[in-house]
């Protein structure tokens, strides 16, 4: 967790770092024969300078379509992004052509995905990849400066031996090592942010520490902001400054980390927090949530999270609830819940 | 992928000794192999020589052993219409023929079908999809006999602009080149587009986009790359498709190959020739196939770094 | 809310109406001229043919077709033999019908039986069944064509069993890998707990599963069988003279190219659109039936 003076002195001045990403109600659809499914249904939230925004939220929430949409790169033919802006550095990115965002992509943001058994291209080196990365992002020319570059930055996401690996296939490193090529990939070209989706999931847990450190390790050197996007709440924790939870295509909590963890508003939130295993408790069940996520392309109204929220009323299925600011005294928690009316309460289970 | 290859050339001794059984048995399926392996007309030493040179008085085994013995030694014996001949030497003579011929076919239907069969993923479903499906089907429902004919009397008979028959320059190789070629087209295409489709599919490519790469080197080098391995595996069959294509062709296009020289050799009753070019061809397609194999595992890292 | 599990999709519509919409997305065009070229023609031969396909006059030979100013009687005008080539093509349906159904009917009947013999049983028969199918798929048909008419000379029942030979392979090896997934089933497993023989479990369970894919391979076996037949008999190891096989009739008329070239055109005219509708036909049936078949 970064400390507060940390951020100061990447920011200066003791203020809050500057916002470089915000994103305001977007709205991504998925079109299919069958139906329409609102994957991304009016999100909102913003990204400052070097900080940690993790989203979080089960998967079908709509977080991996989400960080998609933000470089245009929804999954096509199926989807489109039907409204919202998408602010860097105050530029809305929706708004750029295809050969604009292709200027973007990789060299201003870039995106680690999820599984490394299947990111990398089987039939080209992992040197080839990289070198492709940084002539792409126009960051180094001519043969001898990127073939020190590739090395240089595999030695950054810690792999030894650059030199010999920068032949090799994917299919002849690991996991672990695969996932620290992408990463690499990632921050070749010294972006203003990485968005990573899910990036240790299909780690094994043991080298998951390791990776998640990597991925601090690099920050606190490079300043880069990071977006994560997890299930797990733990990680959330490890890891982020903030935090925004994401149920059925929309945000419903969002705000510091700690305020979030002590004071969680929203009924999803707790009910999320309650199922992160803690090791010094003794549990008689894991914890998991009843019911089912809406299904997809169902036409909502009303609170996506009412069917399934030990606390709701008839208005939580009617009415979609506004948000509510300022929770526990911190202007940049809010909530999306009709219980928060009465500021005292709390999603406590019976 | 040392196993790989051995396993391989395991697997083409067997395919080439099969191949010799039944050859050797359809000889004999009239019941009497003189019959076959001699004319009515052949003089009494010649018919010693033969019967000496098979074993026909043989028992079966022995015939077999004799066979075997003589095929490996490259002996077939004389040819029945030109005697004094030998019969494999008129094979080997006019392999290269039918071999460069096979050659062009190969290129025209990879050049042919790796743009179509590219496009057609990239614009599925579109006009361009639907266009492409549409040559490539046309070009195999077209008997090579037949459209051979039409384009002699097209591009021969009235426009002049390519010679009706026969081997010599380049301009004699472009008419049966196209007719066996464009058989292929079809299958070649179809296989590029379905693997063009899983590759664009993929999360590699996925990647590549979000590196920033342009769309064009994503298509042309990332996916097709990948994709192009999937098509080698169907070589092997087309390999033999454009022997039996070189068949027919080579009887249209009066092409000197060893696709004629059967023909005519079926028709004749010359059974040694016959016998001669089944073997060379069926060597010939099997060592392909391996060649192919190994092309293949070279191609792929997976395999080649096991 | 839970209840909700309404489909987005509102109530479907009736049954005759669904009917109305797959006849309508039918490949209409394929069908007919299947329809024109091969079916009715071969069975309305004697009907539809203005003339005897053996017999012509030779006062009669090499006249163009009606439309090119030749006599009207000969729609397509005549070959060396002043045979009508109109009603030769209509009787050679009968001869590529024929060919086609025989072939794919034996070919096809021990291919599949075998096929599943090898998927259900596995072990030595599946083992048997495979190597015998790569070596026929090794070996061009062509190739065995030719050296069998050197040793034996050209006829309809070697046709046949050539077609046949080829088909066997090509159905085995489909059926086998479709017996193998349908054996691994569940009501299979079923089946077999609850004493079902051998015989009947594979007929009464996995056969049905796998018509879909019999009924699309056969499409599109077809036009390779017309097309194989039609070479051969181009070659002279097919069907023998003086049969009307469309394969012939080009052969006669490829010498006549230049100055009658009707004679060799339309025959193969003919085999071309049917093999053509006969493929679109087969690759509108794979899609609708069962698109995981791999084709080449």
């Amino acid at each position: 967790m970064r400390s507060a003076a940390a951020v100061q002195e990447h920011a200066g001045a003791g203020v809050q770092p500057e916002v470089i990403l915000e994103v305001k109600d977007l709205r991504s659809y998925l079109f299919t024969k069958r139906a329409t499914i609102k994957a991304v249904d009016g999100v909102s939230f913003y990204l400052r300078r070097g900080e940690t925004l993790g989203i979080v939220g089960e998967s079908g929430s709509g977080k991996s379509i989400m960080a998609l949409s933000l470089l245009q790169m929804e999954p096509k033919p199926a989807g489109r992004i039907v409204g919202g802006e998408v602010l860097f550095h105050g530029d809305d990115l929706l708004r750029k052509s295809q050969g604009e965002m292709r200027k973007v992509r990789g060299r201003r943001i870039s995106m680690i995905l999820q599984d490394p058994q299947t990111s990398l291209n089987p039939v080209f080196t992992i040197g080839n990849q990289l070198a492709e990365a940084f002539v792409t992002g126009q960051q180094e020319s001519g043969r001898g400066r990127v073939a020190k570059a590739v090395v240089d930055v595999l030695r950054k996401v810690n792999i030894a031996d650059p030199e010999r690996r920068v032949t090799a296939f994917p299919h002849q490193l690991s996991g672990g090592m695969k996932q620290r090529v992408v990463g690499a990939i990632a921050i070749s070209c010294s972006p203003d942010i990485v968005i990573a989706d899910e990036p240790t999931t299909s780690l094994d847990l043991t080298i998951q520490a390791q990776y998640l450190r990597l991925i601090k390790q690099l920050q606190d050197t490079t300043g880069v902001g990071v977006i994560f996007i997890t299930h797990d709440f733990g990680i959330v924790a490890k890891m982020c400054d903030r935090v925004a939870v994401m149920y059925a295509g929309k945000i419903v909590e969002h705000g510091p980390v700690r305020s979030l963890f002590n004071h969680p508003s929203h009924p999803y939130t707790q009910a999320l927090i309650n199922s992160v295993p803690k090791l010094e408790e003794r549990t008689e069940r894991l914890y998991s949530i009843p019911g089912q996520p809406p299904a997809p392309g169902q036409e909502l109204v009303g609170c996506r999270f009412a069917a399934r929220c030990e606390f709701a009323d008839e208005r939580c299925r009617q009415e979609y609830p506004p948000q509510f600011e300022g929770l526990s005294r911190e202007s940049e928690h809010t909530a999306d819940c009709w219980r928060l009316e009465d500021p005292t309460w709390r999603p406590i289970p019976h | 992928m040392l196993r790989y290859l051995i396993k391989r050339l395991g697997q083409t001794v067997f395919t080439l000794f099969a191949v010799t059984v039944i050859v050797f048995g359809l000889g004999r399926l009239t019941g009497d192999p003189a019959t076959v392996l001699m004319p009515v007309e052949a003089r009494q030493e010649d018919r010693a020589r033969i019967m000496e040179l098979w074993g026909l008085d043989q028992p079966l085994h022995v015939q077999y052993w004799r066979y075997i013995s003589n095929v490996v030694r490259g002996e077939f014996g004389d040819s029945l219409q030109w005697p004094g001949r030998d019969a494999l030497e008129l094979v080997l003579l006019r392999i290269g023929n039918t071999l460069e011929l096979g050659l062009a076919a190969l290129l025209f239907a990879v050049a042919l079908a790796v743009p179509i069969g590219v496009l057609s993923a990239v614009y599925k479903n579109t006009a361009i999809d639907h266009a492409g499906k549409f040559i490539a089907l046309l070009g195999q429902s077209l008997p090579h006999f037949w459209i051979g004919i039409v384009f002699i009397w097209i591009f021969a008979v009235n426009l002049r602009w390519l010679p009706t028959s026969g081997r010599g320059t380049w301009q004699h190789l472009v008419m049966p080149a196209v007719v066996i070629g464009w058989f292929q087209v079809a299958a070649l295409m179809r296989l590029i587009r379905s693997a063009m489709l899983e590759s664009l599919d993929s999360e590699y490519i996925k990647l590549a986009r979000l590196k920033g790469v342009r769309e064009r080197v994503v298509i042309w080098k990332h996916a097709l790359r990948n994709a192009a391995i999937v098509p080698l595996t169907y070589f092997g069959i087309m390999i033999a498709y454009l022997v039996v294509g070189s068949i027919t062709t080579e009887v249209v296009f009066s092409w000197p190959g060893v696709g004629l020289l059967v023909v005519n050799a079926v028709t004749a009753r010359d059974f040694p020739v016959v016998q001669a070019v089944t073997i060379v061809f069926a060597f010939v397609i099997v060592l392909a196939n391996l060649i192919v194999d190994i092309l293949y595992g070279v191609f792929d890292p997976r395999i080649r770094f096991e | 809310m839970s209840e909700a599990q309404a489909s987005a999709v509102g109530a479907g519509p009736t049954k005759a109406r669904l009917l109305w919409r797959q006849l309508r997305e039918l490949p209409l065009l394929p069908i007919a001229i299947i329809l024109v070229v091969l079916v009715i023609p071969a069975i309305f031969a004697e009907s539809l043919a203005p003339h005897n396909p053996y017999s012509g006059s030779l006062r009669a030979r090499l006249q163009p077709p009606a439309f090119l100013g030749g006599p009207s009687e000969f729609l397509l005008g005549t070959d060396h033999q002043g045979r009508d080539v109109f009603s030769r093509i209509i009787f050679g349906s009968r001869i590529a019908i024929a060919v086609a159904g025989a072939g794919i009917l034996i070919g096809g009947t021990i291919g599949t039986t075998l096929g599943l013999i090898a998927g259900y049983f596995r072990g030595f028969a599946e083992t048997v069944v495979t190597r015998l199918v790569d070596l026929t798929l090794s070996i061009p048909a062509i190739l065995v064509a030719l050296v069998v008419a050197a040793a034996i000379g050209a006829r309809f029942s070697a046709v046949v069993a050539i077609v046949a030979l080829v088909l066997w392979a090509v159905y085995a090896r489909q059926v086998r890998a479709e017996a193998l997934k349908w054996a691994q089933s569940d009501f299979v497993a079923r089946a077999r707990v609850a004493g079902a023989s051998h015989f009947r479990i594979i007929v009464r369970h996995i056969l049905p599963n796998i018509a879909n894919t019999l009924i699309v391979l056969s499409t599109l076996q077809v036009g390779f069988v017309i097309v194989f037949e039609g070479s051969l008999s181009f070659l002279g190891v097919g069907i023998p003279r003086p049969n009307p096989a469309w394969g012939l009739m080009v052969a006669d008329g490829r010498i006549h190219v230049v100055s009658a070239w009707w004679i060799a055109f339309f025959p193969g005219l003919a085999i071309m659109l049917t093999v053509l509708s006969v493929n679109m036909l087969g690759d509108w049936l794979r899609d609708r039936l069962d698109p995981k078949l791999t084709q080449v």
